[in-house]
């Protein structure tokens, strides 16, 4: 297949070829005017026909190039047909000289045949596929289209045709066989115009208006030919040189791209309408005979009006159907629909949390009830009111211009918050927890308006409050007797007493140990319970790290010295934006574990280093390694990797979790990295300190 | 010898942290169970340090501290706040107080004295 050309190209060959087949059939026009000779005339049409059969040969080709599969093989039978006719014209203006009756007959043998190639042309142009009734309707179309043209033709030339003294076996064909399958021709023509899908309309439309032309010239052809009267070069000629460039023309027709109707049925209305005009023709063409109307003309027409009436139920049946089928689609719809409202609707009354909705003005558009009774007011009491001022006014530093319910409804961001405050009727301020969603329109663009949840987190807090006291509580009763018996078994195993013998003393440090064991589990599970609900607040300031490095690792000194550890501090680089003491909890803490995993002998590095708006920091030991599927868990809460560790190395197994929970409350990561056996480094990030941060570079320690 | 009071409502805390201090630390300790008598000694006595405990029935640590700082008698005395209410490393809202020190309970009997001692500035 050769390349299609582009669009652009293939307008400006049609722009091309319309003004040059204009002046071509104008020219023949005026060349084949009466006055001038008869000898001249017919060879002016001789050539002419004969340039405009090459002109339509090469422009079927080039079309048959372009295209693909059945078109391609239509536009060759185009071509082939014109070649044919071209091949019997130009034989029969050579034989012409010789032989008169004989060239004709040649040249009636050619178009014949032409005509076939370009039925079955015609007929390999891909339709549109229809069933059941459609197929129905397409074939009343055809037999109704085809008796039109019958009726025409018979009307047109049936005298002359009927005259058996008139007829010859040379008029035979012209006379007859002609007509007759330009008859078919037409109406293969019709038909497909009226079945013909969006890529092919304008081409088809094209050829059908050529075929036309050149069968009505035909059909006059046939009636000279029966009466004597034909000779060539007549202004009759320009009927076939206008068919022929018709169709050259169309097929010099830009493609269409096929649109996404291609695949559907054409319209029952342009079948109807081109239907109705071949019958108004024919009509008018036979009451204009003013001929008796012969049985056999009179049942043709009789069978077309019964065709077009069976046509006209077909479609009216058709027609019924779909609208009773669309009624019903309809109804259905509505039903799923005013199903989905209810749903919608139940949703909104009988859930929990407040929901409202504003549009870009920030005007509340609709409320559900736990909204209305949550602020204390009826649900209609809010509509249309502006949401910032009925439920914000004054609260959580937010004016009407920065108020996030606005950002949600205009920029279409999804905000939340977690501590906003709203005020009830009366001004009573209470904590909520909000989110605001933008509706936003399908097509894109700026949002509708915004949707927004809240729920009223009053009792939570309470709740949280309640939990916060009764854990301080806890701790505290936990903690006095806890410092008599750490008091007693401390000074007990110290000696301070006095000496006890081997084993009391042994049973008192194992006391001893689980007592200050209990202390420290007491502690982390208020650290954590502290950190992880909030309650501690983080004062956040700017350290270097090497500060922070240092004091953690001259704290764990101590325990070092103990375990015969070394502790070593590593490059350190950055600034840190943290709460020093948590941050410092956190390295002692995984210095304190490096320590305990250490063996005696080994080596604890920590280091910092500045990463891309971070620092990481690393506490690496040369202990025996954490197992890949561990390093993980080792974060969560009473993990320990060996179930030995808790009473051998004395942790809580909450220390890890209290780390991360540091950690993350400072939007940073933490996580082990180890080799079986190997080591293990311990890593985590805190956010580095802007550059320009106000805050002024503390050094801890 | 260094004189200190220890003032907390336990009994117990209140005799392990005699023993620590007289034991281990070698000094002369005082005890009392309470706010009022906390007061009564240390307008009576010579003290080196107090060590408060801060919840107590009746006349509370920072109730008693408050009065101890207000008379001219006792405002000299360092007081040390001995509380099951922090924890090691906690930030405590009592700067400006002028107490002159936190120790959190449960403490180590053993290094009670020294930790005091480092507290204040004393040689160990």
């Amino acid at each position: 297949m050769g390349r299609p050309l582009p669009a652009s190209a293939q307008h400006r060959v049609f722009a091309i070829a319309v003004p040059a087949a204009i002046v071509a059939a104008g020219g023949s026009a005026i060349l084949l005017d009466p006055s001038f000779p008869q000898g001249f005339r017919e060879t002016v049409s001789g050539l002419s026909l004969m340039l405009v059969g090459v002109l339509v040969a090469v422009s079927c080709t080039y079309r048959a190039r372009q295209s693909s599969g059945r078109r391609r093989h239509a536009w060759r039978l185009f071509t082939a047909a014109t070649l044919v006719a071209l091949t019997a014209n130009v034989s029969a203006t050579l034989l012409q000289t010789t032989s008169g009756p004989v060239a004709l007959m040649v040249a009636d043998v050619g178009v014949v045949l032409a005509v076939l190639l370009s039925i079955v042309g015609l007929a390999s142009f891909p339709g549109v596929k229809r069933q059941g009734a459609g197929q129905v309707m397409a074939l009343i179309d055809g037999l109704v289209a085809g008796g039109g043209v019958l009726v025409i033709v018979t009307a047109l030339i049936h005298p002359h045709l009927l005259d058996p003294g008139k007829l010859s076996a040379t008029t035979l064909l012209g006379a007859v066989v002609i007509p007759v399958l330009d008859v078919v021709l037409v109406t293969v023509a019709v038909v497909l115009l009226a079945r013909a899908s969006g890529p092919d309309r304008r081409s088809l439309t094209l050829i059908a208006l050529g075929f036309v032309i050149y069968v009505m010239t035909d059909l006059v052809y046939a009636v000279q030919l029966t009466q004597g009267s034909f000779a060539w070069g007549s202004r009759l000629d320009l009927g076939w040189i206008i068919g022929y460039l018709v169709v050259m023309l169309a097929a010099l027709t830009p493609s269409m791209p096929a649109d996404r109707d291609a695949t559907r049925p054409p319209s029952d209305t342009r079948g109807g309408v081109l239907i109705f005009l071949v019958l108004l023709v024919a009509g008018s063409i036979q009451a204009a005979s003013r001929e008796e109307l012969t049985t056999s003309v009179a049942l043709l027409w009789l069978a077309l009006v019964l065709l077009a009436g069976v046509r006209q139920t077909i479609l009216s049946v058709v027609n019924d159907s779909l609208r009773h089928g669309l009624e019903r689609r309809v109804d259905e719809q509505t039903a799923d629909l005013q199903r989905l409202a209810a749903q919608n609707a139940l949703l909104l009354t009988s859930v929990g949390d407040g929901i409202y909705g504003v549009d870009p003005q920030g005007l509340i558009t609709f409320v559900n009830p736990s909204a209305a009774a949550a602020i204390g007011v009826r649900t209609r009491d809010l509509l249309g009111r502006d949401a910032h001022d009925s439920l914000h006014a004054g609260q959580g530093g937010h004016t009407a211009e920065d108020c996030y319910l606005l950002l949600a409804a205009r920029s279409g961001e999804q905000v939340s918050q977690v501590d906003d405050t709203y005020l009830r009727v009366g001004g009573q301020p209470f904590p909520v927890e909000v989110t605001a969603s933008p509706v936003l329109a399908p097509e894109g663009g700026a949002p509708r308006g915004a949707v927004v949840v809240f729920r009223d987190i009053t009792e939570r807090r309470d709740v949280e409050r309640m939990k916060s006291e009764f854990l301080s509580v806890v701790s505290h009763e936990l903690r006095t007797p806890l410092t008599s018996i750490r008091g007693t078994l401390g000074l007990l195993a110290g000696g301070a007493v006095g000496e006890l013998p081997p084993r009391v003393a042994a049973m008192v440090t194992v006391a001893s140990d689980s007592s200050e064991r209990l202390t420290r589990l007491i502690n982390d599970l208020l650290d954590m319970e502290r950190i992880g609900s909030g309650s501690v607040e983080m004062q956040l300031d700017a350290f270097h790290a090497d500060g922070l490095v240092n004091a953690a690792v001259q704290q764990m000194q101590g325990a070092g010295v103990e375990r015969g550890v070394t502790l070593d501090i590593g490059p350190c680089s950055g600034c840190v934006l943290g709460d020093e003491d948590q941050i410092m909890q956190t390295l002692s803490n995984l210095l304190g574990n490096a320590i305990k995993f250490s063996e005696p002998g080994g080596t604890v590095v920590a280091s910092a280093q500045a990463v891309a708006g971070h620092v990481v920091f690393r506490v690496r030991d040369e202990g025996r390694g954490i197992p890949s599927s561990k390093l993980a868990l080792i974060f969560e809460p009473f993990a320990q990797v060996d179930s030995s560790d808790a009473r051998e190395k004395g942790g809580t197994g909450l220390g890890l979790a209290i780390c991360r929970a540091i950690v993350e409350r400072h939007g940073g990561r933490i996580w082990a990295e180890s080799r079986d056996g190997g080591g293990t480094t311990m890593l985590f990030t805190i956010p580095a300190a802007e550059p320009a941060a106000p805050l002024g570079l503390r050094v801890a320690g | 010898m260094t004189r200190a009071l220890v003032v907390d409502d336990d009994d117990s805390i209140r005799m392990v942290a005699e023993v620590a201090l007289e034991s281990v630390g070698g000094w002369e300790v005082l005890s009392a169970d309470g706010g009022v008598a906390a007061l009564e000694l240390a307008a009576t006595h010579r003290l080196d340090v107090i060590l408060l405990d801060v919840m107590m029935p009746g006349l509370d640590g920072l109730e008693t501290f408050r009065r101890l700082a207000a008379d001219p008698a006792t405002a000299d005395i360092p007081v040390i706040l001995v509380t099951a209410k922090v924890r090691v490393g906690d930030r405590v809202d009592w700067d400006g107080l002028g107490i002159a020190g936190v120790i959190p309970k449960p403490f180590d009997p053993m290094t009670l004295a020294r930790d005091v001692s480092v507290m204040l500035g004393w040689p160990t």
